[in-house]
């Protein structure tokens, strides 16, 4: 740095030189041939500048790698490590770290044979249970059978396994059941809906936009379009408690749609997303070369033949990009889902029940004073990394159609 | 105007004249064109060559801001009349652009989309066949018709954009200077494609090279501004190429084909 | 560019305004004094001729935290105590029964906790390792409130056993009862982290909460209003949250007995509704002497709660409990007993 700020200081001299010597010579008949200073020059504004764009580039990249790695780790650490859930189940008098019988009361979730089963840092095997009494074999796994009072309460050992997580179809992590499915089919049919309804009226209004409106039109509708995206989602949430979901209660009937639904929060997510597929979409349509249409219309085709079949398919990539990205932004929406799509996991496929949703259990399960290492807390990465793997899925395909299909116009 | 024309024309525009908003591109245009000849439109930049062109089928008026007085005639009919279809007058009269812009569909639906559209019932793929053919380009495509028409090099592109243009039976061909992206190899194809075609078709073409209007053309229509310069879109002169091209009337039509401006 | 900016801003609240007039409109709360019938128990407070415990002569922070139940009637409390005059700070936080008292106990942070429940002895060990004695004062009692909609028909009276089947591994009602409709239960439960959850699997399910875990339909949330609109949305649901939420929602929800016994003040002083709980607020005498502004709010609270007790929607407790709330009062700050 301080090097070439000297260079600079140095060479400004050189760069004067021709007219003072004009001047100090006034008898000088031929003025003198300067050549050019072709000397490469430090641009230090240039090299600021830079370093720090690169900078910021780097920075959000490694945040990015810094999410993935702690979803990656804790969602690991999920898997790999036994998790431990009260049963609620105290012991009714207190015991010596030799006793291998001993009494526990009768409240609590009933405990299992050939279970293991943690009181404070100590592991026990139950071997028998008769009735209260439970027959153990105790420092198992290494840990250190110790004394511990009466009211102490069991915890009993549960182990989460991929395939389970992949395909089990009940989601009670307390329980011992991780199967992801509940939430996962609730995730897939809430932005399901939102798709079928934004993707038809975001693309209508697109082709509109671009081929129908007037510049005034245009102009008018595009901002309050893009109001639409800047709603907070609290309020679309709200929005679809408290009038979408009666408005479908009044279509369907109170007996079949649930106060709390899939497809109240699905359409409504659908018009969150509507601004997405309207303006992406109307950018690639308005990107589709005027002479294209022209070549249209000069077959004799009509406005909507011109839109629908030679603008619209030239303009597919970057519509296809618009739709894979507003499904990941629907994927991704957690407050409207929170709010009005249920909040408890439901293995079901009727958008008129409530079922929770990967991102409302996350929301539910840390919106509450869930400690720190209990199974339920530990879960919730394992469902982000779920979510997060979608939503990648989603744009890699986004990404390979956008590179399959997209037309190069000058 | 000199004119050695029979009286019927292919298209006739009478007292043609071109606003885009307050600036008249067009003023008072009486032009008509021979059937099954090749007429070009010649003149300096600017002088609404292009616009007399889109005029005479209806591709004006696609622009909001621009409108149009005087008639066109084609068919019997003044195709600015409001009862007159512009989108089937545009379907009569085919167009091929300056630059190439065949759709980003394949070589075979390139061609065929047009038919389809305005309702061909026949075969498509000897319509398909045929109107490559016509088009000079099918030996080349016949074994890649899935392929996009992109794919296809600049003077390939015209030459699709010519056969989607004729797929569709037009009685008239606007030709919008078709070869000024071409190289001259590209170039002397298209030509000859054009006096294959002018058996069957009427041929408009714009072009800005003499040369090739004195190659093509049977008829030369000269625009130019005004002679002080001011006002756009006057025809100068219009008349056989070959009297046209060795005494013309105006000294400066003689002076754009000599080269002095323009 | 300013007219442009100034037209999208009347857009936006153009809009904003058309949300809001989509939004639910506040449902009238009905006045708890009358629905609770009997007039306020009169006040139990001991003088303070020195005015020691004035909230006028202490400042500082109180620090607060613990059950979502006993929030409203801590956070009732603290505004009046800061309309008689204190010029502290005092948070409350609502953040569980059991995250309250670990806040006090463990992390030793807070100088009250607020608990809907005793508090247990492992906690009593773990805030004695940190050198804390917890001292209970007992502010009043909740009532749990089993409800469903006023649309159902069928209910009116419900047993335990009935209850812990309907929240555990009953699907349709006519599981239950075979004279119960053929359709499925739709359930709403508070959060698994809340208090009023651990109260209901406590006292319904025999503590095991892996029935209710397990059960299907089941729909949970800490945001008892979640619970209030669920419960309104079916003739075939049923929830349950404290009564206070019932209160609100007298109108349109039907609150159920259980055994026989009609949950009201008396059945739940007297303890003969099986769905009361007391009501408590934790500290400890070290941080009452060394901070007089947390002896002086409790004082106040003791003194002033009844006055406010039905009105946030609970009963309050009785005679001998407050008369052993003062008792403990007085001995941790090492007091004769005035009264």
């Amino acid at each position: 740095m301080n090097k070439t700020y000297l260079r600079l200081t140095v060479r400004k001299p050189s760069l004067n030189a021709p007219i003072v010597a004009s001047q100090s010579d006034p008898n000088a008949k031929v003025p003198v041939q300067q050549m050019p200073d072709l000397r490469r020059r430090p641009r230090l504004r240039e090299l600021t500048i830079n370093g720090f764009l690169f900078l910021c580039g780097f920075l959000s990249i490694f945040i990015t790698f810094g999410i993935v790695y702690e979803l990656g780790k804790e969602s690991f650490l999920f898997f790999r490590n036994r998790q431990w859930s009260s049963t609620n189940k105290p012991l009714a008098a207190d015991i010596n770290p030799e006793q291998t019988v001993f009494e526990v009361e009768a409240s609590g979730t009933p405990l299992q044979t050939d279970m293991n089963y943690r009181i404070e840092g100590e592991i026990i095997h139950i071997d028998a249970i008769d009735g209260t009494s439970l027959t153990v074999q105790r420092g198992f796994d290494d840990s250190q059978p110790a004394a511990h009072r009466a009211g102490l309460t069991l915890e009993a050992e549960l182990r989460p396994n991929l395939l389970e997580f992949i395909t089990g179809t009940e989601w009670a992590p307390h329980n011992g059941k991780f199967g992801i499915l509940p939430l996962l089919t609730a995730t897939l049919i809430v932005s399901g809906v939102a798709i079928v309804v934004a993707v038809p009226l975001g693309l209508a209004t697109a082709v509109y936009l671009s081929e129908y409106a007037s510049p005034r039109a245009h102009n008018t509708l595009k901002p309050i379009l893009e109001i639409l995206a800047g709603v907070p989602t609290v309020v679309y949430g709200f929005f679809a408690l408290t009038f979408m979901t009666p408005l479908l209660r009044s279509i369907f009937g109170a007996d079949t749609v649930n106060i709390y639904n899939m497809a109240s929060a699905g359409i409504v997510i659908g018009i969150l997303i509507l601004p997405f597929v309207s303006t992406v979409s109307e950018d690639a349509l308005s990107a589709v070369p005027r002479s294209l249409r022209e070549a249209s219309y000069a077959l004799g085709a009509t406005r909507l033949e011109t839109a629908l079949r030679v603008v619209v398919p030239a303009a597919f990539s970057g519509i296809a990009a618009a739709i894979i990205l507003a499904a990941s932004r629907a994927i991704g929406e957690t407050m409207v889902v929170a709010i009005a799509s249920g909040a408890g996991p439901n293995f079901t496929f009727n958008p008129f029940e409530a079922a929770e949703t990967m991102t409302g259990h996350i929301v539910r399960i840390s919106g509450g004073d869930m400690s720190y290492n209990s199974v339920d807390y530990n879960s919730i990465f394992a469902v982000g990394l779920m979510l997060f793997v979608m939503t990648l899925i989603l744009n890699v395909i986004s990404q390979r159609i956008v590179r399959r299909f997209r037309e190069i116009y000058e | 105007m000199a004119n050695s024309s029979n009286g019927n024309y292919a298209i006739k525009a009478d007292k043609l004249s071109v606003y885009y908003g307050e600036f008249r591109a067009v003023r008072e245009v009486d032009l008509g064109i021979e059937p099954r000849r090749i007429t070009a439109i010649i003149g300096p930049s600017g002088c609404g060559k292009s616009t007399v062109l889109r005029a005479l089928k209806s591709l004006c008026e696609l622009i909001p801001s621009v409108h149009t007085e005087g008639k066109v005639v084609f068919g019997g009919r003044n195709i600015y009349e409001l009862d007159v279809d512009p989108v089937e007058v545009r379907r009569r009269i085919g167009m091929v652009f300056q630059k190439p812009n065949p759709f980003p569909k394949s070589i075979y639906e390139n061609v065929a989309w047009g038919a389809r559209i305005n309702g061909f019932k026949g075969d498509m793929d000897e319509l398909v066949e045929s109107t490559l053919k016509s088009a000079a380009l099918w030996d080349e495509v016949h074994d890649k018709l899935d392929q996009s028409g992109t794919s296809l090099s600049g003077g390939q592109q015209q030459r699709l954009c010519i056969a989607r243009a004729i797929a569709v039976k037009p009685d008239i061909i606007l030709m919008d200077e078709p070869c000024s992206a071409l190289d001259p190899i590209a170039t002397l194809r298209i030509e000859e494609l054009m006096h294959d075609l002018a058996k069957d078709y009427t041929i408009i073409i714009v072009t800005h090279n003499m040369q090739q209007a004195a190659r093509v053309s049977d008829f030369t229509a000269f625009f130019s501004l005004s002679e002080d310069g001011k006002r756009a879109g006057t025809l100068m002169e219009y008349g056989e190429t070959k009297h046209m091209f060795t005494r013309p009337e105006k000294k400066i039509t003689e002076d754009y084909i000599t080269g002095r401006f323009g | 560019m300013n007219r442009k900016i100034q037209t999208l801003l009347a857009l936006l609240v153009v809009a904003s305004v058309l949300l809001a007039a989509c939004a639910p409109e506040a449902e009238p709360t009905s006045a708890p004094a009358e629905s609770t019938g009997n007039g306020e128990t009169p006040t139990i407070a001991p003088e303070d001729p020195a005015g020691q415990f004035s909230p006028l002569n202490v400042t500082g922070d109180i620090i607060t935290a613990g059950s979502s139940t006993v929030f409203p009637l801590s956070e009732r409390m603290s505004e009046r105590f800061r309309d008689e005059g204190f010029s502290g700070n005092i948070t409350v936080d609502s953040i569980g029964s059991g995250a309250g008292l670990e806040r006090f106990c463990v992390a030793g942070k807070t100088d009250i906790a607020n608990a809907s429940r005793a508090i247990h002895e492992d906690e009593i060990a773990s805030c004695e390792s940190i050198g804390r004695t917890p001292i209970e004062f007992r502010v009043g009692t909740d009532a749990l409130a089993i409800v469903v909609s006023n649309e159902n028909d069928f209910l009116t009276d419900i047993t335990m056993e009935q209850l812990a089947l309907i929240f555990s591994t009953a699907v349709d009602w006519s599981d239950v009862d075979p004279s119960w409709p053929n359709e499925p239960i739709q359930r709403y439960s508070p959060g698994t982290d809340s208090g009023t959850y651990d109260y209901f699997v406590e006292e319904v399910l025999g503590d095991d909460a892996t029935l209710l875990q397990n059960s299907v339909n089941t729909q949970y949330s800490e945001d008892d209003n979640v619970l209030v609109q669920g419960v309104l949305g079916s003739p075939y649901a049923i929830g349950y949250f404290g009564y206070a939420y019932y209160q609100e929602n007298a109108g349109t929800l039907k609150i159920l007995n259980i055994d026989g016994v009609e949950p009201t003040e008396t059945t739940a002083e007297d303890g003969s509704y099986p769905l009361a709980r007391p009501l408590f607020i934790y500290s400890d005498a070290t941080i009452m002497n060394e901070k007089p502004q947390v002896a002086a709010f409790i004082h106040f609270y003791l003194s002033f709660v009844n006055e406010e007790i039905l009105d946030v929607g609970y009963f309050p407790a009785s005679q001998a409990a407050f008369d052993t709330n003062w008792e403990n009062f007085y001995n941790a700050l090492g007091m004769a007993n005035p009264m």
